[in-house]
């Protein structure tokens, strides 16, 4: 093994005692090795302190990207697999992360809401973290919280989808050149126009009664609807008010973990709609995710709110 | 109420139920573990925000529709791949413009990397800018995008000792072309 190819494992970090030991002779035999080692590894450090930072304008769009993408997902198939199947699927790994027995999952539904009763199986014994997270005391719960009781504030009269200021048009799908993956993305981009029809579209609809938004009708009567509109609308209704079941559910439960996910979603959903209370879900999903430990779902809410600032 | 605990699946379980289930949580809980560092392979990509962000959207776009080219393996490396596909594919598509710019870059980069008045970090970015295609691509990869060298491989399909290579190479490049910075380096 000749001298780069020490260097290149000891910044790997990938020596064994031996190359170790021969690495260490050729340093104390060769100062200039010694420094340009000492080098390498202060370019490391460099490289790794030099990574390139996203200004906040980039990390408002990325959030606004992923919500479209996650929009242009239809809504879940209706029940019919249990989620033990689920967990079969994928595996014990997965069925073992699952937090509980006997629980239920609200999915989303094209015709409505799709709850997978779960079994009580062995392999789906409930992670001790679980149950730490699912708390009793709902006085735990911020004071705004028991806001979100009321129905917030009005949407303004104009609280219609902000217009997509980004292309969506359909392309040609991408070449191969990575022939040695196990996979390909050779297929095309099927439901692709129709989807992106429906993210384009504005809406013209506006949450319904249990919605935590009072909806108004000034936008259906403005003579602005269409057929692609409603669809959107529609959709939008449903997941609000499947979104605001869920929380209350979780909220009466005090299933803290389920309103931070929910608080988030929530928050995502109202943005571009009604900022007052996409940021008070936001707010609450920082404050849920950070008393169940949801690392991640508080950091994806904080940088949320950072993107309205 | 019991739920899923999103944040402990790996990748690839979170995409079998977006696979599966539509599970629009799983997409936004994977969604946001790689946003930040796709787009900023976008950029590197594309140099110019504009083009990074047309082609950092579509590439997001299809990910749903592409859902079932996934076979397995890693995740990351699959999107990665048609992350970088659409970068090819929207390149070639003003290759003449890109092969000037390109050579415009190495030569303001090669100029400039000695100046004084650039600090260390600004400089190892020229430097950076100046490699060769291949060796720029899996630093930027590991050290800016902090993937791993299974990573990188799996979406350049390469191997991995082939990567390690171009990585120890390129840095060797990168100490040259820092030479005026070596006593900041030690």
């Amino acid at each position: 093994m000749n001298r780069d190819e020490l260097m290149a494992k000891y910044l790997d970090g990938s020596l064994n005692a031996d190359e170790q030991a021969h690495l260490q002779s050729l340093l104390d035999s060769s100062p200039e090795m010694a420094e340009e080692l000492r080098a390498l590894e202060g370019l490391e450090q460099a490289l790794a302190a030099g990574a390139p930072s996203l200004a906040a304008v980039d990390l408002g769009f990325l959030d606004e990207v992923g919500r479209r993408a996650t929009d242009m997902i239809p809504a879940a198939p209706p029940a019919g697999g249990g989620l033990e199947s689920i967990g079969a699927k994928l595996g014990g790994s997965i069925a073992a992360k699952i937090a509980g027995i006997g629980g239920a999952i609200i999915v989303a539904g094209g015709a409505g809401v799709a709850v997978w009763q779960m079994q009580s199986t062995d392999d789906l014994s409930a992670p001790a973290q679980a149950t730490e997270q699912i708390v009793t005391d709902i006085d735990e719960a911020p004071s705004t919280l028991r806001d979100l009781e009321q129905p917030p504030d009005e949407l303004p009269p104009d609280a219609t989808t902000q217009a997509d200021d980004e292309s969506f048009e359909p392309q040609a799908d991408v070449e191969h050149n990575a022939a040695s993956n196990s996979h390909s993305d050779a297929d095309g981009v099927e439901n692709m126009d129709k989807s992106q029809a429906e993210t384009q579209s504005g809406l013209t609809d506006l949450p319904q009664a249990d919605a935590p938004t009072n909806a108004t009708t000034e936008d259906a009567e403005s003579g602005t609807v269409h057929g692609d509109v409603e669809s959107e609308a529609a959709l939008f209704n449903r997941d609000l008010q499947r979104l605001n079941q869920k929380f209350r559910a979780a909220q009466t439960a005090g299933d803290k973990a389920t309103l931070a996910q929910t608080a988030l979603q929530l928050g995502k959903l109202l943005e571009g709609r009604n900022a007052a209370d996409s940021r008070k879900y936001y707010e609450l999903a920082v404050s849920f995710a950070g008393k169940a430990g949801l690392r991640e779902v508080e950091q994806a809410a904080r940088l949320a709110l950072d993107g309205m600032k | 109420m019991k739920s899923i605990d999103y944040p402990a699946l790996s990748d690839e379980d979170l995409f079998e139920l977006v696979k599966r289930h539509n599970d629009k949580v799983a997409f936004d809980v994977l969604y946001k573990r790689y946003d930040r560092r796709l787009f900023s392979y976008c950029l590197r990509a594309m140099e110019d925000r504009d083009e990074a962000k047309d082609v950092y959207q579509q590439a997001i776009m299809n990910i749903y529709a592409k859902r079932d080219t996934f076979k397995g393996g890693s995740y990351v490396a699959w999107l990665m791949t048609i992350v970088r596909n659409q970068c090819l594919m929207a390149k070639r598509g003003k290759k003449y413009t890109r092969d000037v710019d390109e050579m415009q870059n190495v030569l303001v980069a090669s100029d400039s990397v000695g100046a004084t008045d650039h600090g260390l970090n600004e400089a190892v970015h020229k430097a950076v800018d100046s490699l060769p295609a291949d060796f720029k691509e899996v630093v930027a990869m590991r050290y800016f995008d902090e993937f791993s060298y299974e990573q990188i491989a799996q979406t350049l399909g390469i191997s991995m000792s082939l990567v390690k290579v171009r990585l120890f190479r390129a840095k060797k490049l990168l100490l040259e072309a820092l030479s005026p910075y070596r006593e900041e380096l030690l």
